[in-house]
């Protein structure tokens, strides 16, 4: 799915979260969304999500204007916030069945899929009790299977790296995000995390003060800060710091 | 560790206590929102103070002969209104401990329980000089003609002082309480039904000063602010020592206001959710019908073996989200059958069983034919029963209308996001405009249901007031009232499930103002009111035309909301100022 920002600003009172913002996605890919605190990273997920309404311009998909109430659109994309929103008095499998029916994912197949999943992130023993009992990170590795198996096309994941998970849900995050971009799909995720982005992340989105200062593969950004190798993220940030103050 | 078995009396009495205190501990709602509110609210306190000194100064100015009011009732009355001063502190003291958000960060870091309990307590007592200077007003203002001016002021400051320590010491043993709301709550609906009952009825006050004169000594006794207004109004009299007795159990209460204070820390624990402590301490060859009942005890359902967990993912029955009609009543079961398959499918996804309608509309019947009854016996008996009647059936209206709002389950959860909360709809691949017709459908088929409730009220004003209308007349208010609930509620469903618990902005640039539930609500009863106003003043095509504006004023405005739903200019989250 294409993704296209057109001219978007955000603004939150006062304060502009996005200041005429214009980006194109291209799919097939792992977007990187880096930035200080309060740079506009997670508000530029809302707007994709369709959680906030851009003040001015155009959040387009596949070259059509982003439409709530459009379903299938709805349902081609994916939002997983910092902290994932499970029905607390739910059961795990519950909320599964309910993330599957409303993304009308619930093909034959997908319960093998499930169980594996389960198996894997060991959560199987857990399948039973309320939502609302579940540590973050079991939290967030039960919307990690919701999301893999509701098999949208573009993901958005607000910090994935910090949510909780332990080494091997984190393993499994990687593993799933590579195969649904070889799939096809597109998957935008914010962090702070450096070490996390390069050998993961196809191309690197650097937001400051609600407008895109960088947005290119390792290797443009490099050539464009004239960095050395390994260090372009570092030199960018650091470039970044001192243009701020 | 120690290992418990299934016999033994100190598990099974943990068991007991630790469930009995999750179900009476407070949930803790840390909310900067709600904290701003306690904070900055001053109204409920004016209130009390109001309202508090206006008793004070109309019992001392009551008028002489039968519709006076004897010593007793006096005493009851002032009791009665003191206990607005408890509900005022308890529900400061309260909102300081349940929603002070500085908590959340407290419990986590070593500090003291006790310390920050009472800590939050004193920063309660703010409201205290407010009761002290309402106690000491009310007193002046009863015994102004009574006395020389400085016994009058003395006596008043020590009234003043003692009652405030009293409510105050209540405050505190109702603070986390479920008692607390109960109270608050039931002092204010007295309130409303008082005025009324005096409005609408020129023979109720005298039912009422008859009812309190004549009970009035005993609910001095009962009433814990009595203790110390029934002495006071003794001595102003002049009457004779002994009345200071009844101060004892005021004081007995007042010492225990060290044990309240002891006993807030133990309301205030946060909840709980993870109970699996209890499951490393049953021991392993502990039998499965122990297991159960230790489960169903700490309300978790009964652990399954992995491979019955493997069995119902891989047969898919997990996926199985359709509801069970027949575990419904019967407005349920009607209602069920009303609904297409994909809306079946939607309320599948709202609820987990059908709600439970029918015990509510049952609840509203029995009231209104109390009411009706009552009513009748009030018309061809001409006894005050008719007083009785016209509150059941007020009453009736409230409970029949109240449970026929919008309901759509879990699909109006919110969740809170960052600085904010977001909505279902917000999150979820959710149709905004089938969700919303979907639910207007089913709040209509349960307003349908509960019409001939509402024609039936309006019918038997008609039959109790036949001078202000008659029977048919009735039937024709309660037709246009209802249209116009009818007509308004798709706005209040589409608003309910964008902004679930606060108000709604609706791009900030197309409509600048903050649609909230009170603007909404007051639209409501305002539109049902003109409607029936219309009525009754003008005639019943005025009605209906009212009610036909409301009907159009709904559906264009829930067209016009899910088309800028639909564009992205609703903000559906919800900034915390405004949220919760």
């Amino acid at each position: 799915m294409r993704v296209e920002l057109r001219e978007v600003t955000k603004r939150y009172g006062s304060t502009i979260a996005l200041n005429q913002v214009s980006l194109t996605i291209e799919p097939g890919q792992i977007i990187a969304v880096l930035g200080p605190n309060g740079a506009g990273k997670t508000t530029l997920l809302r707007l994709l999500a369709g959680i906030s309404g851009p003040d001015r311009g155009e959040v387009c998909f596949d070259g059509r204007e982003f439409d709530r109430n459009d379903l299938f659109m709805r349902r081609r994309l994916a939002f997983l916030p910092d902290f994932p929103p499970l029905f607390a008095e739910q059961s795990v499998l519950r909320n599964l069945a309910i993330a599957l029916r409303l993304y009308a994912a619930d093909r034959p197949g997908v319960e093998t899929r499930i169980l594996t999943l389960l198996e894997e992130l060991e959560l199987l023993q857990l399948a039973e009790m309320p939502a609302g009992t579940l540590s973050r990170g079991q939290a967030y590795k039960t919307a990690l299977i919701g999301l893999v198996t509701a098999a949208s096309e573009l993901w958005l994941l607000d910090e994935p790296l910090a949510s909780g998970m332990d080494p091997l849900g984190l393993h499994v995050l990687r593993r799933e995000v590579r195969a649904a971009v070889a799939a096809g799909g597109t998957v935008i995720y914010t962090t702070q995390l450096l070490e996390m982005v390069e050998g993961f992340a196809d191309r690197v989105l650097v937001i400051a003060d609600g407008q895109v200062r960088a947005f290119g593969t390792l290797s443009e950004l490099r050539v464009a800060a004239g960095a050395p190798e390994g260090q372009v993220l570092a030199t960018l940030f650091g470039k970044l710091h001192e243009s701020r103050s | 560790m120690k290992w418990f078995r299934d016999h033994d009396p100190e598990f099974l009495a943990r068991l007991r206590r630790d469930v009995r205190n999750r179900a009476e501990v407070r949930q803790l709602r840390l909310r900067r929102p709600h904290w701003n509110r306690l904070r900055n609210s001053k109204l409920e306190g004016l209130a009390g103070l109001a309202l508090l000194v206006l008793v004070g100064f109309g019992l001392a100015r009551q008028p002489e002969g039968p519709a006076a009011l004897n010593r007793g009732a006096l005493e009851a009355t002032l009791a009665l209104v003191s206990l607005f001063l408890v509900s005022v502190l308890e529900r400061q003291i309260s909102g300081m401990l349940t929603h002070w958000p500085d908590l959340a960060t407290l419990l986590r870091l070593p500090a003291d329980d006790d310390w920050m309990v009472r800590r939050q307590w004193g920063r309660g007592l703010t409201r205290f000089p407010f009761v002290l200077l309402t106690a000491f007003i009310a007193a002046v203002s009863v015994s102004l003609d009574s006395h020389p001016g400085w016994v009058v002021a003395g006596g008043a400051l020590l009234f003043a002082l003692t009652l405030s320590v009293l409510v105050l010491t209540l405050a505190t043993w109702l603070a986390g309480s479920r008692f607390g709301p109960l109270l608050s709550g039931g002092l204010w609906t007295g309130v409303v039904l008082l005025w009324l009952g005096s409005k609408l009825f020129p023979e109720f006050k005298s039912w009422l000063v008859l009812v309190l004169n004549q009970n009035g000594e005993w609910l001095t006794l009962v009433l814990p602010t009595g203790w110390v207004i029934r002495p006071f109004y003794r001595w102003q009299e002049g009457g004779a020592a002994i009345q200071w007795l009844s101060l004892l159990p005021g004081v007995v209460l007042v010492a225990s206001l060290t044990t309240a204070l002891a006993r807030l820390p133990g309301r205030l624990r946060l909840r709980d959710q993870a109970l699996l402590a209890y499951a490393s301490q049953i021991p392993d060859d502990a039998t499965d019908e122990f297991r159960k009942k230790v489960n169903e005890a700490l309300t978790l359902p009964a652990p399954c073996s992995l491979g019955e967990l493997r069995e119902t993912v891989l047969t898919r029955s997990f996926l199985e989200l359709d509801l069970a009609p027949d575990k419904g009543g019967w407005l349920e079961r009607w209602v069920w059958r009303c609904w297409n398959p994909a809306e079946r499918q939607l309320a599948a996804l709202a609820y987990e069983t059908l709600p439970q309608w029918s015990k509510m509309f049952r609840l509203s019947g029995i009231l209104l034919l109390l009411g009706v009854s009552a009513a009748g016996l009030g018309v061809w008996g001409k006894i005050s029963w008719l007083l009785v009647g016209w509150l059941i059936a007020i009453g009736a209206l409230i409970y029949g209308l109240a449970p026929m709002g919008p309901t759509a389950g879990r699909l109006e959860n919110s969740w809170e996001m960052g600085q904010g909360t977001v909505t279902a709809v917000g999150l979820f691949p959710l149709s905004f405009p089938e969700i919303c017709r979907w639910a207007i459908k089913t709040a209509r088929l349960r307003l349908l249901v509960g019409s001939p409730l509402v024609l039936l009220l309006g019918a038997v004003l008609g039959i109790i007031h036949p001078e202000l209308i008659s029977p048919r007349g009735g039937v024709e208010c309660g037709a246009v009232a209802l249209l116009a609930v009818v007509g308004l509620q798709p706005l209040w469903m589409a608003g309910n499930l964008i902004g679930r618990g606060g108000p709604i902005f609706v791009g900030r640039r197309r409509f600048g103002r903050r649609l909230t539930w009170l603007t909404l609500g007051v639209f409501w009863l305002g539109a049902s009111a003109g409607a029936v106003a219309a009525t009754i003043w003008v005639g019943f095509g005025w009605g209906l035309g009212c009610a036909l504006v409301s009907v159009v004023i709904g559906e264009v405005g829930w067209r016009w909301m899910t088309r800028v739903v639909g564009r992205g200019g609703v903000e559906l989250l919800i900034p915390p100022e405004v949220s919760g």
